[in-house]
């Protein structure tokens, strides 16, 4: 009696098949567009109290976008020259600036930030305000809604 | 001397046929293609697929009509928990429950009952409500939406934003 060959070959037609199939529904149903969070308290006068303790201190950067640009309140911070006004261009407003300007006052003091927006401003706007805080290293940013 | 007829029986057609398969046989090349790249290029796609597809929706749906606001921070990822999608005419719950519209928050009071009212049945999580929101909605809107998040017991919000440089 002859042996037996012991080379036999799989039939991988029809895990191909799979395959195909998984990756044409996988690719047509992902979503392509990453998305980040940006976490913010809220904080309304008058309202339930916030959840993250404030310094007694006025420490506190107030900032509110408009539609043209973004207004800077700041605490007394020494030997810094900070802006008090952030121009809004077409391409929104310079985001860059206003991180700067965040990062070269933390050097000096430790600060808060509330943030907040005209009733017309995109809320967009706001958003990328918010952002350009956090970019700056401040990580205690309030969302005014009053 | 009568004519005789040639007779032939099957098995002599079915002998002439062996042989013309056999000849044939011989002509055709057996040719493999090696499929061993091809599947593990395969399986490689789909685990990342599988691998993407979950870590994007891991905390947060996202409705294809919302253009989400531009930003470079890069925190971590929140969990998955109470949300509000925010297009430019509606707001939902999820991905399909509708709760109100733009226009009757624009006219409306400060707070909203309707999305009090479904953010009170959501669990809360840290007290951490995700919003999707698109870029264009007055920023009035989305401060009477807040507000209303703030009475439902959600202290602190996650803004959603799409990531601009390397993530």
């Amino acid at each position: 009696m002859a042996k037996q060959d012991l080379n036999t070959e799989l039939n991988l037609t029809s895990m191909i098949d799979l395959m195909s199939c998984l990756v044409a529904f996988m690719l047509l149903t992902s979503v392509w567009v990453h998305v980040a969070a940006l976490p913010a308290a809220v904080e309304s006068k008058g309202r339930a109290p916030q959840s993250v303790d404030k310094p007694k201190e006025p420490n506190e950067i107030k900032i509110t976008v408009t539609k043209t640009g973004v207004q800077l309140a700041w605490p007394s911070v020494k030997g810094v020259r900070l802006p008090s006004f952030v121009r809004r261009g077409k391409e929104g407003f310079d985001h860059d600036t206003l991180t700067e300007a965040i990062a070269q006052a933390l050097a000096v003091k430790t600060l808060t930030a509330s943030v907040t927006g005209t009733n017309d401003v995109e809320y967009g706007a706001v958003a990328e305000a918010i952002d350009a805080v956090k970019a700056g290293g401040l990580d205690q940013v309030f969302l005014l809604t009053n | 001397m009568p004519l005789q007829k040639a007779r032939l029986r099957i098995s002599d057609y079915n002998r002439g046929r062996k042989n013309r398969l056999k000849d044939q046989e011989k002509k055709v090349q057996e040719a493999a293609l090696s499929l061993t790249s091809m599947v593990d290029m395969f399986a490689t796609l789909v685990v990342y697929l599988i691998m993407t597809s979950t870590s994007l929706q891991e905390w947060v749906g996202l409705a294809s009509n919302i253009e989400l606001p531009k930003g470079r921070y890069i925190g971590e990822s929140p969990q998955r928990g109470a949300a509000l999608q925010v297009t430019k005419d509606m707001v939902f719950g999820e991905l399909d429950v509708e709760l109100i519209s733009v226009s009757q928050i624009a006219r409306g009071s400060f707070s909203v009952a309707a999305i009090k009212d479904y953010l009170k049945k959501q669990e809360n999580k840290n007290g951490y409500v995700n919003v999707v929101a698109d870029y264009s909605v007055p920023f009035g809107v989305m401060r009477k939406i807040i507000a209303s998040c703030q009475d439902a017991g959600f202290k602190n919000v996650n803004l959603a934003i799409e990531p601009i440089g390397p993530t």
